[in-house]
């Protein structure tokens, strides 16, 4: 095998890494809120198992939840998972572990407000949804970013994580490679891992670029 | 007519009576002021009558609305200054945008504020900032207007800005019910002085009878305390 074919392998399922990637920020990053919502409700019993779960989340490995997420309900609960189980369940339990700190990124976020900014609007008219969505979360969403970059960034690498259960993205595609007779061996990771490092480099560019757009105000 | 009318509010806060039982009545176009040592109640006061804070008993009428200048000015920083003004009149009085901005503009230029429509708070000075925050509570047609302590955040020359601005609107027939550490300028602009200690009245009366000729002991001291202070 020559190097250019193991790069154009490595290249070839990328885009697994970055579907991986996509739908989990567009499943948690909503998602998150939600949570939120749920810790901070004042209807106890739903604040407490929201509080379990994200104790658990935060808790236990991802590779861990990972297997449970994709093994679970079939040598759990004995259900017949569909044939595509593999990739939805990889999605799960990415977009469940990552809400789970987006809930606590947005809680330190929406919590830092001040107090005065609620008041002026309930003072003003502004009905609490009102108050949240054209208030609040504009200025919780600057105060977070620098923490979502992090969360992002950290998201790039742990998509390899989803190897565990055999979904072929990069890391499991450079392994495969690595192994194989003939292969340019080692060579694979160090392909890989520039994949990774260009990924990331563009997330952390796109990041800065959002946080530039939300710095007209202090 | 009395424009608002509190009879026997009292607020508890963890068991401790902030309120104990005040009547207030401010008639159409008069100024009160309210003053009185610190922790008194008088913020509290405000809080209820503006219903940020719903009283334990007692009974308020206000005849229309009723808008609050904070002692911190609580602008809304992503938002320039003029959409400050004119995001309540469209979202919360559903005013048509292009008139709204009209209004904005207008109050904007009584407050000598009108090159400063599209910048951000942040880059204003505290006056400034208290002066937007003033034009945004008149934005909304108020029928009285609360200001809790509006200069105290604000250095000397800053604070005489404002209470320029507020002896303009005092002119203008503007309902105000004023919270002030700044006595000249309570006794200059103030129809009635009320003093309040430990959640009560202690003396109301015009500016004259409450400032000089108070018989009362405490209200001697603290007028004392403060004319010291300035
Ligand atoms: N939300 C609250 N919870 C508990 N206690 C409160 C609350 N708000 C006010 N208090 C208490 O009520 C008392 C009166 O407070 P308030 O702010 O009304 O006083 P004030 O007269 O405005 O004082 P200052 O001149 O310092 O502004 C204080 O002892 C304060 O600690
Ligand atoms: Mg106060």
């Amino acid at each position: 095998m020559t190097v250019q074919t193991m790069i154009m392998l490595v290249a070839k399922s990328f885009p697994m890494t970055l579907a991986i990637f996509v739908l989990t920020l567009l499943g948690s990053l909503p998602l998150g809120l939600l949570v939120y919502f749920g810790r901070a409700s004042r209807f106890k019993p739903l604040s407490k198992i929201v509080r379990g779960y994200i104790s658990i989340m935060r808790g236990t490995p991802l590779i861990l939840q990972l297997m449970v997420v994709f093994y679970a309900p079939s040598l759990l609960l004995h259900i017949n998972v569909p044939n595509n189980w593999r990739f939805a369940a990889v999605i799960i339990a990415f977009i469940i572990n990552y809400a789970a700190y987006f809930c606590e990124i947005y809680r330190g976020g929406i919590e830092s407000m001040p107090v005065g900014q609620y008041e002026a609007a309930a003072v003003l008219g502004y009905t609490k949804a009102q108050t949240f969505i054209r208030i609040i979360l504009p200025q919780v969403i600057k105060r977070v970013l620098p923490s979502v970059t992090n969360e992002v960034i950290t998201l790039v690498k742990d998509t390899s994580l989803a190897s565990i259960i055999g979904t072929v993205e990069m890391f499991t595609r450079a392994k495969q490679i690595a192994v194989a007779p003939h292969s340019p061996g080692m060579l694979t990771f160090v392909v890989a891992a520039v994949f990774y490092y260009i990924f990331n480099y563009v997330m952390a560019f796109i990041m800065e670029r959002i946080e530039k757009k939300l710095s007209y105000y202090r | 007519m009395s424009l608002l009318k509190a009879t026997d509010i009292r607020k508890s806060f963890s068991g401790r009576e902030v309120l104990r039982g005040l009547d207030l009545s401010v008639e159409e176009g008069e100024v009160v002021a309210v003053i009185g040592p610190s922790g008194s109640g008088k913020s509290t006061l405000l809080r209820c009558l503006t219903g940020l804070e719903t009283p334990d008993s007692g009974t308020i009428e206000i005849k229309g609305t009723t808008g609050l200048v904070f002692q911190q000015f609580n602008l809304f920083p992503h938002w320039s200054v003029l959409r400050n003004l004119v995001d309540p009149q469209v979202v919360v009085q559903k005013k048509p945008r292009e008139e709204a901005e009209k209004f904005a503009m207008s109050l904007l230029a009584r407050m000598d504020l009108t090159e400063k429509a599209d910048e951000y708070p942040y880059q204003l000075s505290g006056g400034q900032q208290q002066r937007v925050a003033i034009a945004r509570a008149m934005a909304m047609s108020p029928n009285v207007l609360f200001f809790d302590e509006p200069t105290s955040a604000l250095d000397p020359e800053l604070t005489a800005e404002i209470l320029k601005v507020i002896r303009k609107l005092a002119e203008e027939n503007m309902t105000m019910v004023i919270v002030t550490h700044e006595m000249g300028f309570a006794r200059g602009i103030a129809d009635k002085v009320y003093f309040m200690e430990g959640g009560v009245w202690l003396a109301q009366g015009t500016p004259q009878q409450i400032m000089e000729e108070s018989g009362n002991e405490r209200i001697r001291s603290f007028m004392n305390l403060i004319e010291q202070k300035e």
